[in-house]
């Protein structure tokens, strides 16, 4: 092989060193092809490369698609050396060429097309033609990395320039913000410098951006010692983000104002701290507002806790939410004790049933609901509230209910009492309704009775003793006496009359007492009595005993309420020493009077025997009872100088224990009995009634008597009578209810004409005369009908008698 | 006519070269070849050269900011060196001329030596020939070749810049055979390719006679 020539060398080299310029492959090309043309051995016929085909004379020797269609083989790859080596001898021949590759470790570019005029020539330059044209590879590839970087350089010029413009948009934009924002932002760097502000500073300030930049933050603040603790403290707060702060801020002006202020770091792309921004907000106005709506606040919440009704608020469920003083005060709890609870914790259990039902429900699908409920204090102590409540339904807030409530306990209990008065009342009224059906009753009845009882004793004396006709006439007698009295009783009862403390013999009146006790307690209850017959005398006042007698029977009758049992009252007579007197300090030695009522029913727990004669103590619902009764009862016998015990045992019954002291004077009406002979006298009496049968039985009764007698059933007739012939009559005896002129109207007329005249005035019953108003009247003697004949000779015979004193002339 | 050639530096390489060099420069980077054009100019001032360059692509004005920022008093150094347009300098009545461009040639060195240079260089950008019609290929390719003749004689130190984005590659491989010396990554090389203008302008006859390319 020959050397090869050293200016053909160089040529090549030169070639190859001015290759770098030719950067578009068409150029390219050209330039190989001319640069290789001296090369002997070597005929260029032209060169394939970057998808251009050059070829440097004038014939046609290849065409552009065998062109491609061999770098389509080559692309696909071959499967070894002598493969590739293959093809390209079969192109060779084909097409009468040789061809180079021009290619490079990363991919093929192209061919060298060329005619070997001699091989060994060629041969010897085939090395620096193919470092050629690797060469020419290098600068395609280089090249396409070129126009790919400068592709992508244009992307990324295009991608930063877009972005640029984003960055100055928003840049723009925050600019618009900063410069826009209402509130003062300030911009200092690390050593506390103001670097920037924004219109809004300076309007707030007063400091335009060329006077505040450079200056100090110190400038700022109205204390200084204030702002030199911030400014320790913002290095390490803005480091953890955000960092509020309130503060008071000096203006140019020097007025001072107070800032909030929200202060942040803001960083570099480093992530380096590069200064500290703070939005800064005059809250002057806020401060104020803030100031008037705490006044406003604080003088509600002095209300809210100054009202003395109640005032809360429930959730949904009925709990207590909130509550104000009153609340807590009323029923004795704290305010923890209260919060979270339903109401139905403190609500009477007769309402707690109907709480959901009616009240929740109410509130809930009405909007409201008010009404009257009792609930119970800590204490135990039972109140009455009248309440008012409200659906609340706030238009970011769950709904609630709020309520208002007054503590009408007072008014319910008085309420109750003015029942239980009305009640009694209506009793006492029925009382005395039948006080006046008594009366009405008890004198025509007393008349009657005068007529069967005065009849009977006429009959009597014209009927030996012994015959069966005067045994008759006996009991017709005791009959007409025994109804008299239950008359006198019925109207004792049913009197209103002051308190007049006289000898009465309890046995009948604790009789009485039962008899009409009975008609007013439950069937299952048994009344037994242990009543000792002899007298029981007491001074005392008999409206007030039978009181205090009822009062401890119902009590007695009211504990035996649900189960029923027995009512046992005795009555007996005592004499206690001061040994025996010693259970109440009050009471002296002497002779008493002891009644006991028993009951069996459910007892009186021990804490309550010592309260239960105090006012107002009852155990029994309000509208049961007033706990009254036996407060009362002790007091009346107290009064009496007695003494009232009880012992008692739940479940065992209780037992009560009068004593009264007992009487010296026998009752008035059991004094003397009678006997002997009627006293007889001589005299003239005028006798007016207006029953006939009366004028006739007592003008009878009166003649057999001895008296001269003249009977009249006019009263005004025998006013007349008497008017014409005054001095004729020694005693005058009328009766009170009469028709034109009453008993009493009579009574002055005749005095009127002869003042000493002695006047003896009877009466079945009325209201309007007693025995001392007739004694005022200036009437001798007083009596009550039915009048036995012995009553009426003794009365008749004192009164002569008394009246034969003052005139001698009298009976003559 | 010089008889003994100066040893002169070109400015972009430390070598020594002997002055009258018909230099082509092929290159397709401006700010290089900027670059490398202010130093083989400025190099000119130190070497007390009267400088022509001639310019298509540069206006005037930035090779007078060149020279300014290689420290070049331009107002004080005005008088040493001249810088025209080429079509306005090669073209008499607006179409090149090789005579008249190598006589221009000749008279500059010559003019520069009486004014009391030392020697002259000159630059020029050729784009102008080719691009706006104003030459063929073989009349540029008959000028490049004779100019070497003509330094003999006359060793204006000349560097033909050519811009291989503008010019055929075909063309540039001629023309590389009519430059001696070649400019390649910044160094002085020999061309190779040279072809002696003898030899060369025979060749070049014949394309001169037929059609243009």
């Amino acid at each position: 092989m020959s050397d090869p020539d050293a200016r053909i060398l160089g040529k090549i080299l030169l070639l190859q060193s001015t290759l770098h310029l030719m950067q578009d492959n068409p150029g390219m090309a050209r330039f190989v092809c001319r640069g290789l043309a001296p090369v002997p051995g070597l005929k260029v016929t032209g060169i394939f490369v970057g998808g251009h085909l050059y070829q440097e004379d004038e014939g046609k020797w290849l065409e552009l698609k065998d062109c491609r269609r061999l770098m389509d083989c080559f692309k696909e790859g071959f499967i070894n050396k002598n493969q590739r080596e293959n093809y390209l001898a079969e192109f060779s021949k084909c097409h009468q060429m040789d061809c180079l590759t021009i290619e490079s470790a990363l991919d093929l570019y192209g061919f060298l097309f060329f005619q070997t005029t001699c091989s060994e020539t060629f041969n010897s330059y085939r090395p620096y033609i193919e470092n050629t044209l690797n060469l020419v590879a290098l600068i395609i590839e280089n090249n396409i990395q070129k126009a790919l970087l400068h592709q992508n350089q244009e992307n990324l010029e295009q991608a930063i320039e877009a972005r640029s413009r984003e960055l100055k948009q928003s840049e723009e934009r925050y600019r618009s913000l900063f410069e826009s924002l209402r509130d003062a932002i300030l911009v200092v760097d690390p050593d506390k410098t103001i670097i920037s502000c924004n219109p809004a500073f300076s309007d707030l300030f007063g400091y335009s951006a060329d006077e505040i930049q450079g200056l100090k933050t110190k400038v700022l603040y109205a204390d200084e010692r204030q702002g030199a603790a911030l400014g320790e403290r913002l290095e390490k707060e803005t480091d953890k983000g955000n960092f509020f702060h309130t503060l008071q801020y000096r203006k140019k002006s020097g007025a001072c104002f107070p800032g909030e202020t929200n202060f942040f770091s803001f960083r570099d792309t480093k992530g380096e701290k590069v200064g500290i921004i703070g939005i800064i907000r005059d809250i002057t106005q806020r401060r104020q507002s803030e100031d008037a709506l705490r006044r406003s606040e604080q003088r509600f919440r002095d209300l809210f806790n100054s009202i003395s009704d109640l005032i809360f608020t429930q959730d949904l469920e009925g709990r207590l939410t909130s509550i104000n003083p009153a609340v807590k005060k009323l029923f004795g709890y704290t305010e923890e004790e209260l919060l979270g609870r339903r109401v139905t914790d403190f609500l009477d259990p007769q309402y707690q049933a109907d709480f959901d039902s009616e009240y929740l429900a109410g509130v809930w699908q009405n909007g409201h609901c008010k009404g009257v409920s009792s609930f119970f204090r800590k204490d135990g102590s039972r109140i009455f509230i009248e309440y008012q409540s409200k659906l609340v339904t706030p238009e970011n807030d769950a709904p609630f209910i709020s309520g208002i409530g007054r503590d009408v306990t007072e008014q319910n209990l008085a309420a109750k009492e003015k029942k239980r008065l009305e009640a009694q009342l209506r009793q006492a009224q029925k009382m005395e309704s039948i006080g006046t059906l008594t009366g009405g009753i008890a004198h025509d009845f007393n008349n009657m009775l005068s007529i069967i009882l005065g009849n009977t004793e006429l009959a009597q004396e014209k009927i030996p003793e012994g015959s069966p006709a005067r045994e008759y006439l006996d009991e017709v007698q005791t009959a007409s006496i025994r109804a008299r009295d239950v008359v006198r009783q019925l109207l004792a009862f049913s009197r209103k009359t002051p308190e007049v403390r006289t000898p009465i013999n309890l046995v009948p009146l604790v009789k009485e007492s039962l008899k009409l006790l009975r008609s007013t307690i439950a069937a299952n209850i048994t009344i037994s009595q242990a009543i000792d017959e002899k007298p029981a005398v007491l001074e005392a006042d008999p409206t007030q005993i039978h009181q205090v007698l009822i009062n401890l029977c119902s009590n007695a009758a009211d504990a035996m309420s649900d189960n029923g049992g027995t009512l046992k009252v005795s009555l007996e007579s005592l004499d206690l020493n001061k040994e025996t007197a010693g259970f109440d300090p009050d009471l002296s030695a002497g002779r008493f009077i002891k009644i006991t009522i028993r009951d069996t029913g459910e007892g009186i727990a021990p804490e309550n025997l010592n309260r239960i004669f105090d006012p107002y103590f009852t155990t029994k619902p309000v509208d049961k009872g007033t706990g009254l009764g036996l407060s009362v009862a002790h007091g009346i016998v107290k009064s009496h100088g007695g003494s009232l015990q009880v012992r008692s045992q739940p479940g065992h019954g209780s037992v009560f224990e009068i004593y009264f002291p007992a009487a010296v004077q026998l009752p008035e009406a059991e004094q003397s009995p009678p006997s002997g002979e009627l006293p007889r006298a001589a005299g003239r009496i005028l006798f007016i009634d207006d029953d006939p049968s009366l004028a006739k039985l007592n003008q009878q009764r009166l003649e057999r008597l001895g008296y001269t007698t003249s009977s009249h059933t006019d009263p005004e007739k025998a006013l007349e009578i008497f008017r014409a012939a005054p001095h004729q009559y020694d005693l005058v005896i009328t009766d009170m209810t009469m028709p034109h002129i009453t008993g009493d109207q009579l009574c002055r007329e005749i005095l009127k004409i002869r003042a000493d005249m002695a006047i003896i005035l009877c009466t079945g019953y009325n209201e309007k005369i007693s025995r001392t108003s007739a004694s005022d009247l200036g009437i001798a003697r007083y009596m009550e009908k039915p009048i036995s004949m012995r009553e009426l000779a003794e009365t008749v015979h004192k009164v002569l008698i008394n009246a034969s004193k003052k005139n001698p002339l009298i009976g003559t | 006519m010089t008889e003994k050639k100066r040893r002169i530096s070109l400015g972009f390489t430390g070598a020594m070269f002997d002055e009258g060099h018909h230099i082509i420069y092929i290159y397709n980077n401006d700010a290089e070849r900027k670059r490398t054009m202010a130093k083989f100019l400025q190099q000119g001032f130190l070497e007390n050269e009267k400088l022509l360059y001639l310019v298509a692509d540069i206006p005037p004005a930035e090779i007078r900011r060149e020279f300014l920022k290689l420290g070049v008093n331009v107002e004080e150094r005005q008088k040493d060196f001249d810088i025209a347009p080429g079509h306005h300098a090669c073209c008499p009545e607006a179409y090149f001329s090789s005579d008249f461009m190598l006589d221009l040639v000749g008279d500059y060195y010559e003019n520069a030596i009486k004014e009391g240079y030392a020697g002259a260089r000159g630059a020029g950008e050729m784009s102008w020939a080719l691009l706006e019609g104003r030459s063929t290929v073989p009349e540029l390719m008959d000028y490049e070749a004779r100019l070497n003749t003509i330094l003999k004689d006359h060793p204006l130190t000349t560097v033909c810049q050519y811009d291989v984005r503008k010019f055929d590659s075909a063309l540039i491989m001629d023309l590389l055979s009519v430059h001696p010396m070649m400019i390649v990554r910044g160094q002085l090389v020999r061309n190779p390719v040279y072809v002696e203008p003898e030899i060369f302008l025979q060749q070049n006859q014949k394309r001169m006679n037929g059609p243009h390319e």
